[in-house]
């Protein structure tokens, strides 16, 4: 009997050992998309919580590991959503942040700009990014997990590359 | 700069856009055990006088921490099954608020269990926020605490269950307001900021009305649980 049947039966120690076997990755991705240890947490507990609720719903059309991803991934996008529209909502509630002094100007460092950079990536095109250029999903993951045909997965990244590139500009050249 | 040393630059410099930290295993399953739970008891300690409030408190804590199996498990119950129960109300039954669709008369009351149980639980932990705020300490475990009730607020909020309007609401405004609870500052280095985040979180929470609006969710004559 599989780990999955084992667990939907109510062994309490398959769904551990599934639990082992993934919550490496899925918590590193997590912690790319948010880069906040305490969403992090929270984002990866609920998917596997929320897993375990849907177990019986689980089909085994694709592997529990990619059927897991698909659910934390989705429930990361809807919390970040919701932190996002948090933070706006106190942002403008407080005064508007004092201008930067333009005198004395010092160019942000690489670090700081490729950061801003991926910051401003439309959510489709971050995702994938992340996903295969920092924490190396092949496109067949990518599109199982976000249930989008490969070549839409390699088009996003492309898209997700030329956005970067047009976004840093010049700068990226003195470094390489 | 080529396409292919571009996509290298990206590849190495990239990395250290938000490189995750060793993965918090133990931590984390303690937490979804928890909510996957079959086991535990929600018995109450009969006739507990506790003279200190610091005593009260503990008391508190501990039947909050005996009580989470069961809820998640009455949650997980109800959830896993997918009632369509067409209307969620902490009402008690016969009152004509709860609309039934698919769903049995045991699993309503389960329900209307959890929800209360959720309710009380959580205005347990804000009235220690605001205690704790009042008194300028902050409490290490209320992050923890926070952490669990985001957990269940997420889930009710996202099953099929809460249709009505006003609890809809109550929730989406907890939510806000555990999140910045989960995330509290407890450490001695961070203190001063921990209270600066109390200062926050009890400020929204009387702008919010929030204490009236968990309380008028509660029936009159419910036990109340915590403190």
């Amino acid at each position: 009997m599989q780990l999955v049947d084992r667990a939907r039966a109510g062994d309490h120690d398959a769904f551990r050992r599934l639990y082992e076997a993934n919550v490496d990755r899925i918590y590193r991705l997590t912690y790319r998309m948010s880069g906040d240890d305490d969403l992090a947490r929270d984002y990866t507990q609920e998917a596997f919580v929320r897993a375990y609720q849907r177990l019986h719903q689980f089909r085994g059309d694709s592997t529990f590991s990619t059927w897991l991803h698909s659910i934390a991934v989705s429930v990361t996008l809807n919390g970040l959503r919701k932190v996002q529209r948090h933070r706006k909502r106190e942002r403008s509630l407080d005064e508007a942040p004092p201008l930067v002094a333009r005198t004395g100007r010092v160019e942000p460092d690489l670090k700081q700009r490729l950061r801003e950079a991926i910051e401003k990536l439309p959510e489709i095109y971050k995702t994938v990014f992340l996903m295969h250029d920092l924490e190396g999903y092949s496109h067949g993951e990518i599109a199982k997990t976000l249930d989008v045909a490969e070549g839409t997965s390699k088009a996003r990244l492309s898209r997700a590359r030329a956005k970067l590139r047009e976004m840093l500009g010049e700068f990226a050249q003195e470094y390489v | 700069m080529t396409n292919d040393r571009f996509e290298e630059f990206l590849k190495v410099h990239g990395d250290g856009y938000n490189r995750p930290p060793t993965t918090p295993k133990d931590a984390m399953w303690s937490v979804i055990e928890g909510a996957i739970a079959a086991e535990g008891t929600t018995s109450e300690p009969d006739g507990v006088s506790l003279a200190s409030a610091k005593l009260k408190r503990q008391a508190a804590v501990h039947r909050w921490q005996q009580g989470w199996g069961v809820w998640a498990a009455a949650a997980a119950a109800v959830m896993v099954v997918g009632v369509g129960i067409g209307r969620m109300s902490v009402a008690p039954p016969g009152d004509g608020v709860l609309e039934v669709a698919i769903v049995t008369e045991a699993q309503a009351r389960t329900m209307r269990s959890v929800a209360l149980d959720y309710l009380m639980r959580t205005e347990s932990l804000l009235t220690m926020v605001s205690s704790d705020a009042r008194a300028g300490t902050v409490d290490a475990e209320m992050a923890q605490w926070g952490r669990r009730l985001l957990l269940q607020t997420r889930l009710l909020m996202d099953s099929p269950v809460v249709e009505d309007p006003v609890i809809r609401q109550l929730l989406d405004d907890l939510e806000l307001i555990l999140i910045q609870v989960a995330g509290l500052s407890s450490t001695e280095l961070n203190i001063v900021r921990g209270r600066e985040e109390l200062q926050m979180i009890t400020e929204g929470l009387e702008d919010q009305d929030m204490m009236l609006r968990i309380r008028s969710a509660i029936p009159t004559g419910t036990v109340q649980r915590g403190i």
